[in-house]
């Protein structure tokens, strides 16, 4: 007797059941919910950088939004809702595990987002396919490395506005902050980025780096091109 | 024309289209006149966009659909029992047939220890096989280095809400160290063991924690090659405990009535065995 199949198969039963006497309303909105699995999971990967704590992630706010359920407010958008449980999720209860390696409070918000790092027009267009508005391919693993990488706080600011396009204001909310801090954040993330990009182009050669000032990064094709 | 400076800022805010309207036009107008700050958004616009796709390219797994789905059902059940306390199914009904399959198992082994072959159980039943046992032992410790916040603080609900979805009954029960006194419980978490579910239960006592992992033996397919096998009496009765170290940590697996144990603390080895024959 396969009494692991047979007492699985009760408790499978017992759920179905019950899932059946279920009223309706808790039903739908589980329907919305899990509908929107796919986004959580693309975001919390991003967060976490780690599959299996994405998955515990999304499972967590998955649960605390359907305990949640009368708190959301029907005819506004699910997505941002479920989004902001699970930043919420991230930021208060996730962020010790593994990896992190900042702070969530200040010390990367100081700095002139605008006076340092300055990359020319000619090493930008350099890292876009020509003609086109798509990154180079051999920056985008980079790219992804580079996201990562970023400080928590600038991480999640910028997938949430990248990946799910999320207004400022509700990455604000999501993230109880400011909307100050969040075009800030998301300022500074894409600097920082660049920066990284601007590096990874030069190692791999489709940059070349020059001793002088300003403008100091020509690009190769450019250079080709003039010869 | 307007100083870059003073349009830099606003650059982010233009390419994720939340510029306002009377900020968009003085924008746009430098932006047709300096070439570098519109390279500034097209470099922006292909980060963000490569952002997008390969994030977009995520699916959740299937292992997680499925439990999400068994949690969300738990979920509803919970509250149809709450609103409905008569009508509703109770989880109540399915714990005396898993403690009946536990006696089952204890009449076919005797109180059977953790590896022990007996005849009737199958191969994949076995606890102690001899391969391919690190995962197993990595998973059970897994909770304890890398704890996560709870998902359930009352001891009845865990009770009720784990026992079906684990396979076996799932009790947060009193802990006791000599020298540290009660290990009070903080709350336990589905987790997944060789991609079966179990749960966790965390205690602590000051800055001591001890995390039991709660398994159905019975489902999980390996084994634990680098514990010791140790022979602890535990209330009168002989019980083989299986203990070692595994991330860093103590641990302690054993089988009880058809139920897997695995204690893990930063408590020394003994320490442990010692709390595994008071569980
Ligand atoms: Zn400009």
């Amino acid at each position: 007797m396969d009494t692991t199949g047979e007492r699985f198969q009760l408790a499978t039963m017992v759920l179905r059941e019950a899932a059946r006497r279920a009223p309706d309303p808790a039903r739908q909105f589980e329907d919305n919910v899990l509908a929107h699995l796919d986004g959580m999971y693309a975001v919390a990967r991003r967060l976490t950088r780690d599959a299996s704590i994405a998955e515990d992630l999304v499972h967590d706010a998955t649960i605390k939004a359907l305990r949640a359920r009368d708190q959301f407010e029907p005819g506004t958008n699910i997505k941002a809702w479920l989004l902001r449980i699970l930043t919420n999720t991230f930021i208060n209860g996730y962020r010790r595990v593994g990896l992190e390696r900042s702070t969530f409070e200040g010390a990367h918000e100081t700095g002139d987002p605008v006076a340092d790092g300055w990359i020319s027009a000619a090493s930008m267009r350099a890292m876009r396919e020509p003609e086109e508005e798509a990154l180079r391919p051999v920056l985008r693993a980079e790219l992804s490395r580079a996201v990562d990488e970023l400080p928590d706080e600038f991480r999640v600011a910028l997938v949430l506005c990248d990946v799910e396009e999320m207004s400022y204001k509700e990455i604000a909310e999501a993230m109880g902050t400011p909307i100050g801090t969040v075009m800030s954040r998301i300022h500074r993330a894409r600097k920082i980025l660049q920066q990284k990009l601007q590096q990874h182009a030069i190692a791999a050669g489709l940059l070349r780096e020059e001793p002088d000032e300003g403008s100091n990064v020509v690009p190769l094709a450019a250079r080709r091109a003039a010869r | 024309m307007i100083p870059c400076r003073d349009t830099l800022r606003a650059l982010d805010a233009y390419v994720d289209g939340e510029l306002e309207p009377s900020h968009l036009l003085s924008v746009e107008q430098h932006l047709v006149e300096c070439s570098s700050c519109l390279e500034r958004v097209e470099l922006a616009r292909a980060m963000k966009r490569a952002i997008r796709n390969e994030a977009r390219g995520e699916r959740a797994p299937s292992s997680l659909r499925s439990r999400i789905a068994i949690a969300a059902a738990a979920e509803r059940a919970i509250e149809a029992e709450e609103l409905h306390p008569r009508r509703a199914p109770s989880w109540r009904s399915a714990l005396p047939w898993a403690a009946a399959a536990s006696v089952a198992l204890a009449i076919g082994g005797g109180v059977r220890a953790i590896g022990d072959h007996h005849a009737g159980s199958s191969p994949k039943s076995e606890l102690l096989a001899s391969s391919a046992s690190i995962p197993l032992i990595e998973d059970l410790a897994g909770p304890h280095a890398q704890p996560l916040p709870p998902e359930e603080l009352d001891p009845a609900r865990v009770t009720r809400v784990f026992s079906p979805i684990v396979g076996v009954p799932v009790r947060p029960v009193s802990l006791h160290h000599e020298r540290h006194g009660a290990f009070s419980f903080t709350g336990a978490r589905l987790f997944k063991v060789q991609q079966e579910p179990a749960a966790s239960l965390s205690y602590n006592a000051g800055d001591r924690r001890v995390t039991v992992v709660v398994f159905d033996p019975q489902r999980m397919p390996k084994a634990s090659c680098c514990l010791a096998r140790r022979t602890i009496n535990a209330g009168g009765e002989e019980r083989t405990v299986f203990v070692g170290r595994a991330k860093g940590y103590s641990l302690a697996v054993y089988e009880r009535d058809g139920v897997g144990y695995a204690v893990s603390s930063d408590l020394g080895e003994n320490e442990v065995l010692a709390m595994a024959a008071d569980l």
